[in-house]
């Protein structure tokens, strides 16, 4: 099929409109308010163009296009009326920018850096870098305005964190409401009143930090204008340069252009262009990147303590230091508690440092949630596969979401999700408390704290009763898995869980309609104190439906997938080869500290409660800022954060991620991989020549079949069922929300907004109650 | 805040009433201005929930009408006419004098609750201009010792 626009012939697919059509063959018909991400909307029609055979003049943003359709967008008569349709645009938008003479010379300083807080000026615009009603109204040569301005006088928005709003400069386009409701599922903004009086507000007048807001930031970066822009990055101007990194806050690893000027990253955008993960940046990615990387406290030079002082040395000093000292020790004396934000490159090379050099295959993750969940994965086979996608999310016909606070701890997860429920996903919610997602979900349980086990168990109960099951008979499991469901009854489980039965039966029915289902579990079952065993029953639930994906852990840390996958997690090298050594595993290692089984330590982040290693003889220590540790560690190592180095990443469900360089480390501090290898050989130790990290990277995967191309085994059967525990309430162990955090660091001690937010919304404690927020540092592992 | 039980008898009568409607948030809109006097906050969120839509959506509609009020408005509605016809008959005459009586401008409430100001564009009176409603009722050929006295009138009675 084809369509031709002004003489020129071009290709058309079934339900595209005239204007998906034009840009697909690059073809330029000018917007306002269309946007790629978002249905058609109709409302600048500056993209009206002319049809044969067709009254008036169709928008073609909204007129679907038909073969053989002939259009004419470039020409005298159609430009006329755009012409003259934006400039009633600009009536209300201040221009000045716009219609001035000396516009042509002042591109060239236009992108400088600028303070000014209201707009009325055209260099005081935060969009003077990038505006697409100056390329717009540059395309269709709009030089002078008849018609007067008209200011509409509207009190600045300053007063929520984040981001600033100058409604003065807003056209109507609709694409931050849009982008609100139907893209992100939050729906905070809504067009308010009506005609000359019509707004973008919120609801009720509520400021953003009261109302729904969740500050993703995607109502900026879907703005045509200058109404909106981030506080914390909008006076530095042009960029010089920028790469294309992603953000490691979350596991989900979204894409992230990162924009460096005078030598630091000043600003991080989404990447629009990939496809994966360029709708899903949050808060923590979009305004809290630069303020966290860039605080005054970051470590500049290496520090070894001599004579109870820590004091500052070259980094060979350090390396021999730590080199002699370490050798005092015997291998199984030496412990690695591993960051899990490092890159696959440097997790690789401590697993190599500790297992072939040193000798100690005392390795492990610092990490809660993900450590359990992965050891275990680990344990029964499965991690080393391909895990549950955030594709497969998208496209699920149901999920199920289990105790978990994603909207904090994985703010871009509910994006998917919302996109999965447009699709008609069915979204069960199963939580012991308040989950923030209740308005997005067609099913909603309340269970009692403490019988999580029990839901699963009945669950189970009544997908046995209504699938066949045949071949799982045969599992050596199954006559204990049997006798264990036989002893459950539905009205126990109903009275221990308050799920009525009628709700496990619309539950369970909605789970037997499909196979493309997902479960997610967060963090908040580590309250349990067997969480495996949790594990355990979800994994009963997806074998009997017969299901060999649909398992999502919403791991926290930026790498931990990573890492684990790298050779840092106990008992398995790269890869998940078996260590035919054991080693002790971090709580092992904790009480063989206690013990002096344990005596010198390598630590990469300093987020581990002080008393969980006093006792140790020797401790380095490398991280960004500093801790708690500081006072106990006897070397600390400045490394460099992952916009100053270049290595991979592995998000959640196993896709590997490119960090890039953008900016230069402070001081003299090094990228991990530096560090390690410089330990590395001053022990002697062989395979530490790398001339950057992408040498290592080429190691991983010629050697490990694991890392190469392809190399990941298909998902293997879930053959096991593990016997349900008895209905009743588990007693729970209180844990403080998870906090996002970057090697060790809670993201909001150093960004003022973020912790505003995350207090009106209790994920911590208010500042004035010090004791408290005291107790929520505390890492308790 | 949410809805006490009689209001959420109230809201879930009129959720049944309107869910074989085309389009029911108008309608149930009218239905709680009328009960109410204004569009609640947690009652919106109530119908929104219910209904399965944004919050963003109901409210959009309730700002975009004149007819919904979303603060709450006095027990008289008095609306004013400045359509073209009134105004070339005074009717900004007429609007002054009930401000003065009133003691409030276009848009406010009285402290007692009683009365809410309004300017409406044409209220379809032209040929009995100026005109206002309240609550209405039309009232025609005003002058601005006349509407005061309607005002007072409603004073005196009381509020009733």
């Amino acid at each position: 099929m084809k369509i031709t626009i002004d003489g020129v012939e071009i290709p058309i697919k079934e339900g595209q409109t005239i204007l998906e059509a034009a840009r697909d063959s690059d073809i330029y018909i000018p917007t306002l308010c269309a946007h790629k991400e978002l249905p058609a909307f109709g409302a600048c029609r500056l993209c009206v163009v002319k049809v044969d055979k067709m009254r008036g003049f169709p928008p073609a943003c909204s007129t679907p296009a038909t073969d053989g359709m002939i259009v004419h967008s470039d020409e005298k008569e159609v430009r006329k009326l755009r012409r003259n349709i934006l400039r009633l645009i600009l009536i209300e938008h201040p221009h000045s920018c716009i219609v001035c003479s000396e516009r042509a010379d002042c591109e060239s300083i236009r992108g400088g850096p600028v303070k000014a807080g209201r707009i009325t000026g055209c260099s005081m615009c935060p969009n003077r870098e990038t505006c697409e009603i100056r390329e717009v109204s540059h395309y269709l040569g709009i030089s002078d305005m008849e018609i007067p301005m008209e200011y509409k006088g509207l009190p600045l928005e300053r007063y929520d964190p984040f981001f600033d709003r100058d409604y003065n400069l807003c056209i109507l386009c609709g694409r931050c409401v849009r982008m609100c409701q139907q893209i992100r599922g939050v729906g905070a903004i809504a067009f308010t009143k009506r005609s000359h009086n019509t707004k973008v507000g919120t609801i009720f007048g509520r400021t953003h930090l009261e109302g729904a807001c969740r500050f993703c930031g995607a109502c900026i970066d879907a703005c045509p204008t200058g109404a909106l822009s981030p506080k914390g990055s909008k006076w530095h101007g042009k960029a010089d340069s920028s790469v294309e990194s992603i953000c490691t806050f979350c596991s989900m690893n979204c894409a992230m252009v990162l924009e460096e000027k005078w030598g630091r990253v000043m600003a991080a955008i989404p990447d629009r262009n990939k496809e994966y993960s360029r709708a899903y940046a949050c808060v923590y990615g979009r305004f809290c990147i630069p303020a966290f990387l860039n605080d005054p406290n970051r470590l500049h030079y290496p520090l070894i303590r001599k004579g109870g002082r820590l004091s500052p040395v070259s980094w060979e000093e350090a390396f021999r230091y730590i080199g002699d000292s370490l050798k005092r020790f015997a291998p199984e004396e030496i412990g690695f508690l591993v960051s899990p934000y490092l890159t696959n490159e440097s997790a690789y090379l401590l697993n190599k440092l500790s297992r072939d050099v040193i000798g100690s295959h005392n390795i492990d993750m610092i990490s809660k949630f993900g450590r359990m969940v992965i050891q275990y994965l680990a344990e029964k086979g499965r991690a080393s596969s391909s895990w549950t996608t955030l594709e497969d999310v998208e496209k699920a016909d149901w999920i199920m979401l289990i105790n978990n606070d994603m909207v904090f701890t994985h703010p871009g997860m509910p994006v998917a999700i919302h996109k999965a429920r447009e699709n008609g996903a069915r979204i069960m919610i199963v939580d012991d408390s308040k989950n923030e997602l209740e308005v997005e979900s067609d099913m909603q349980v309340r269970i009692e704290p403490g019988s999580l086990r029990t839901f699963l168990a009945a669950l189970t109960k009544l997908l046995m009763n209504n699938i066949k099951v045949t071949e799982l008979e045969e599992l050596d499991s199954f006559i204990d898995f049997r006798r264990s469901l036989d002893g459950l009854k539905l009205i126990d489980a109903v009275r221990s869980t308050g799920v009525l039965e009628k709700q496990f039966s619309a539950i369970e029915g909605t789970m037997r309609t499909s196979k493309k289902g997902v479960i997610m579990v967060g963090s908040r079952i580590m309250e349990d104190p067997v969480p495996t065993q949790i594990l355990g029953e979800i994994n009963n639930v997806l074998t009997i439906l017969g299901m060999d994906r649909g398992f999502i852990p919403l791991l926290e840390e930026g790498n931990i997938r990573g890492i684990a996958d790298s050779g840092c997690i106990n008992g398995f090298r790269p890869g998940y080869v078996r260590d035919r050594t054991s080693g002790k595993d971090y709580l092992r290692m904790i009480t063989g500290i206690r013990r002096g089984d344990v005596q010198a330590l390598f630590i990469s982040e300093g987020s581990i409660p002080p008393e969980h290693i006093r006792g140790a003889k020797f401790i380095v220590l490398s991280e960004i800022y500093p801790t708690d540790l500081d006072s106990m560690a006897d070397v600390i190592l400045p490394s460099a954060v992952f916009s100053e180095e270049s290595g991979h990443y592995t998000s959640f469900d196993g896709r590997v991620w490119n960090l890039r360089k953008a900016a230069e480390p402070p001081g003299s501090a090094l990228p991990e991989w530096k560090i390690i290898s410089g330990i590395g050989k001053n022990l002697g130790g062989d395979g530490f020549e790398y001339g950057s990290s992408e040498d290592i990277w080429k190691e991983m995967e010629e050697n490990i079949d694991f890392f190469k191309k392809d190399g990941r085994p298909p998902v293997p059967e879930r053959k096991e069922l593990l016997s349900v525990s008895e209905p009743g309430s588990i007693h729970l162990s209180e844990q403080m929300p998870y906090v996002v955090r970057y090697r060790g660091t809670p993201i909001h001690e150093l960004v003022e907004d973020l912790r505003t937010y995350l207090e009106e919304n209790d994920r911590i404690p208010r500042e004035e109650d010090e004791s408290a927020v005291e107790e929520a540092q505390r890492e308790v592992v | 805040m949410a809805p006490s039980t009689e209001e959420k008898q109230f809201l879930d009568k009129i959720l049944e009433e309107a869910s074989q409607l085309d389009s029911p948030v108008m309608f149930i809109l009218h239905k709680m201005q009328n009960e109410y006097r204004s569009i609640k906050e947690d009652h919106a969120e109530y119908i929104a929930r219910s209904m399965g839509k944004p919050l963003s959506e109901i409210y959009s509609a309730a700002t975009f009408y004149d007819e919904f009020k979303t603060s709450p408005t006095g027990k008289y509605v008095v609306k004013v006419c400045r359509g073209i016809v009134c105004h070339s008959r005074n009717s900004i005459q007429v609007l002054n004098a009930v401000r003065a009586r009133l003691d409030i401008d276009d848009g406010e409430t009285t402290k007692d609750g009683l009365f809410t100001l309004e300017e409406a564009s044409c209220i379809g009176q032209c040929d009995g201009g100026p005109a206002m409603i309240i609550n209405g009722t039309v009232f025609r050929d005003l002058d601005p010792d006349l509407a005061v006295s309607i005002i007072d009138r409603i004073i005196g009675s009381g509020g009733a």
